[in-house]
């Protein structure tokens, strides 16, 4: 088939309110619509909820397959990690001068990576939307018109605040350090019903609690007629001059295929959404630039009574006591084997950390970062992943030892025997010993570093030269592409970013109707447009 | 190095329809030092050895390593390439390196189990630079697996009590 020649476009009727799953297609597919959406994350699935609301003709296309939450449920943690996470949850963004490597973890599966979270739903701080409207002079995304966004997706995937009985032992034990240094054990809000505290949200909840976009948003697409491709990978975007008219891509076993549409809709995530534009020739200098990923930093510490950290929510509650220091404390747990790989120790050795599994809390530190990352776009004859780096800057650089020695110290005063930094080959790490540890002396290729909030490559902004969209959510100088998702995120948040990347998808969303509904009115007196599809 | 087996293991729990289209093996000298490794990471003292005041090293269950090596081998065949390669550089650093940190030639899986132990604790301290990484990286993605066999999470207490 060639890509320029369709052999059929079928009707709306035809393929509309389902999910068609790629890999079993036999054949080259193609397809015509109002509007195209590449991803159906939290971004994705909220575009398409919205556009198919209004009565358009949607197609959204996943790259990943299309699991059920049932299916996703009965998996193993690690059968999870190898069909649902991106690379098997073993991507990484090159560390450049001092900086760790960090494990970026995201979803590829219908639903994006809100399948792979821990269901976390806090609202953007009040300082961060500040400095949106005042310093980058975006007035619309201020607190009075963004509420309306946010409470609108809240409602949709059903953010309830975690009942203090959802806690662990563990997360108790946390409060308590926290409170004898001040700090504030807050209850986390996340998108859950009828949780059972399984533990595992991010590798399918056995019973279908967490409210996942798979769960929540996209059946209402689909029910309004939008259809959902999985296992189709969206090359690049087709552009006709300086007007977006359609994608093309390749499906799971190969086959080719396009959608013709006269909008597309990219929320592909911060990782991929510079290499989709790239590759479609759209150019401009911040493009793939200002990645924040919010790198955070855990501490296990060992208690002398059981604590059992997997009973309860995965994600109980949290600390923004220490957010004006640049970092949020969160305490969560992860599946044992984690755990266990990450305690010192070969054989006997680290056979003595995990018989005590059952006695040991985890929590995180996240920095809220200034952005340093970058998306390297290679050549389609490397594969279609990038190269990611990242250059923490200094200020973070500076914020990361008082963060691991607060997170250590916090866990001594709960009555912890002994700590386990993410400083590899550091080994256990007992009160008085931490009185003699100077984390600013430790090589940051030391720290062991994750991260699953990539956002900002292509950030939205007043100015065409140093913003990749506009306010509204368009690229710039080019007609009918928008970008919904977490790259167009100006500033990284300090906080969980779901809801604030759903919102602003809402709000992109409901911009791109109104462009479509006008242009649809203006219709009748361009034939050649209307005869182009 | 024969022990007790157990016929319990972790059944694949994932839809037929995510299997990898080819599953193409890896070649059995791969195997063979991704067991040597998971042996030597997995393994304990032996307590009764160690009442009579010699402490020996016990292998974990050969049956659980073949059970482990089994689904890493699947693990990495249902990720993407660039993923696969990462962890098997990171597995060929530690069976290359290790032997020659304890001044031996001989192949990694050749080495008792004792050296296998001592080898990896020297890739893992911060003087071996970037092998602390591949240990890291190597023994994180091997737990990961190990603690779902049904027997390690008996063995650990992980089994979980009443729902709340």
């Amino acid at each position: 088939m060639s890509p320029t020649t369709p052999t059929a476009i079928p009707t709306r009727a035809s393929h509309a309110g389902r999910v068609v799953r790629g890999a079993e297609r036999q054949g080259d597919l193609v397809l015509g619509c109002d509007v195209v959406i590449i991803g159906t994350g939290a971004g994705g699935a909220i575009a398409a909820k919205v556009l198919a609301e209004r009565g358009l003709d949607v197609i959204c296309l996943e790259e990943g397959p299309h699991i059920t939450a049932r299916e996703h449920g009965a998996m193993r943690p690690s059968e999870s990690l190898r069909h649902v996470w991106r690379d098997g949850g073993m991507t990484v963004a090159v560390g450049l001068g001092d900086t760790p490597v960090i494990n970026v973890t995201m979803g590829k599966v219908v639903g994006g990576s809100s399948m792979v979270t821990g269901g976390v739903c806090l609202r953007p701080p009040e300082e961060v939307v500040s400095r949106w409207v005042h310093e980058l002079g975006l007035g619309d995304l201020d607190l009075s018109h963004l509420d309306r966004h946010l409470s609108i997706v809240e409602r949709l995937v059903g953010v309830e605040a975690v009942p203090p009985s959802m806690r662990s032992r563990a997360v108790q034990r946390f409060g308590e350090g926290l409170a004898k240094v001040g700090g504030e054990l807050v209850s986390l809000e996340r998108n859950t019903h009828g949780c059972q505290g399984e533990s595992r949200c991010n590798f399918g909840c056995p019973h279908q609690a967490k409210l996942s976009v798979d769960l929540s948003v996209l059946p209402r697409a689909v029910d309004h007629g939008a259809t959902i491709v999985s296992d189709a990978l969206v090359e690049k975007i087709r552009l006709r001059g300086r007007r977006a008219v359609g994608v093309e891509g390749r499906l799971g076993r190969g086959h080719r295929f396009v959608v013709h549409a006269d909008t597309v809709v990219l929320a592909a995530g911060a990782w991929h959404d510079p290499v989709v534009l790239a590759r479609s020739g759209i150019r401009h200098p911040d493009l793939g630039r200002h990645m924040t990923l919010h790198p955070s930093f855990r501490m296990m510490a060992r208690f002398d009574e059981p604590v059992r950290g997997w009973e309860g929510a995965l994600q109980s509650a949290y600390s923004p006591s220490f957010m004006k220091d640049g970092h949020t404390m969160v305490a969560l747990f992860v599946p044992p084997g984690v755990v266990a790989g990450a305690m010192p120790g070969i054989g006997p050795e680290l056979a003595l950390r995990t018989d005590a599994l059952q006695h040991i809390a985890i929590m995180g530190g996240l920095l809220h970062d200034e952005g340093g990352g970058r998306v390297w776009p290679v050549p389609a004859a490397l594969g279609r992943e990038p190269v990611v780096t990242y250059r923490m800057a200094k200020a973070d650089r500076a914020r990361l030892p008082e963060a691991v020695r607060r997170m250590a110290e916090i866990y001594f005063e709960a009555g912890a025997r002994e700590c386990f930094s993410p400083v590899l080959g550091l080994g256990p790490i007992t009160p008085e010993r931490l009185k003699t540890i100077d984390f600013t002396k430790v090589p940051g290729r030391r720290y062991e570093c994750t991260s699953q909030h990539p956002l900002g490559t292509c950030r939205m902004g007043t100015d065409p030269k140093r913003a990749v969209v506009s306010p509204e959510g368009r690229v710039w100088d080019v007609a009918g592409l928008w970008v919904a998702d977490g790259s167009i995120v100006p500033t990284s948040l300090g906080v969980n970013p779901q809801i604030t990347v759903m919102a602003m998808a809402h709000r992109v969303a409901e911009r791109v109707a109104d462009a479509v509904s006008s242009s649809r009115s203006r219709r009748p007196l361009d034939p050649a447009a209307a005869g182009s599809r | 190095m024969a022990h007790p087996t157990s016929s319990v293991t972790a059944p694949h729990l994932a839809p037929s329809h995510l299997e990898p289209t080819v599953y193409d093996r890896h070649a059995p000298s791969w195997h063979r030092d991704a067991a040597a490794v998971a042996e030597a990471v997995f393994s304990k003292s032996s307590t009764s050895s160690a009442e009579h005041g010699h402490e020996t090293l016990e292998p974990p269950p050969a049956a659980r390593i073949d059970w482990m090596v089994d689904d890493l081998d699947h693990f990495l065949l249902s990720v993407g390439g660039r993923s696969r390669f990462v962890f098997r550089a990171a597995l060929t650093t530690l069976v290359t390196l290790g032997p020659v940190t304890i001044g031996s030639l001989r192949p990694f899986a050749s080495l008792s189990l004792a050296d296998r132990v001592r080898a990896l604790e020297r890739l893992d301290q911060p003087l071996a630079g970037p092998a602390a990484l591949c240990v890291f990286a190597v023994k994180t993605l091997m737990s990961f697996l190990w603690f779902e066999h049904p027997d390690t999470q008996v063995e650990a207490g992980l089994v979980r009590g009443a729902h709340r």
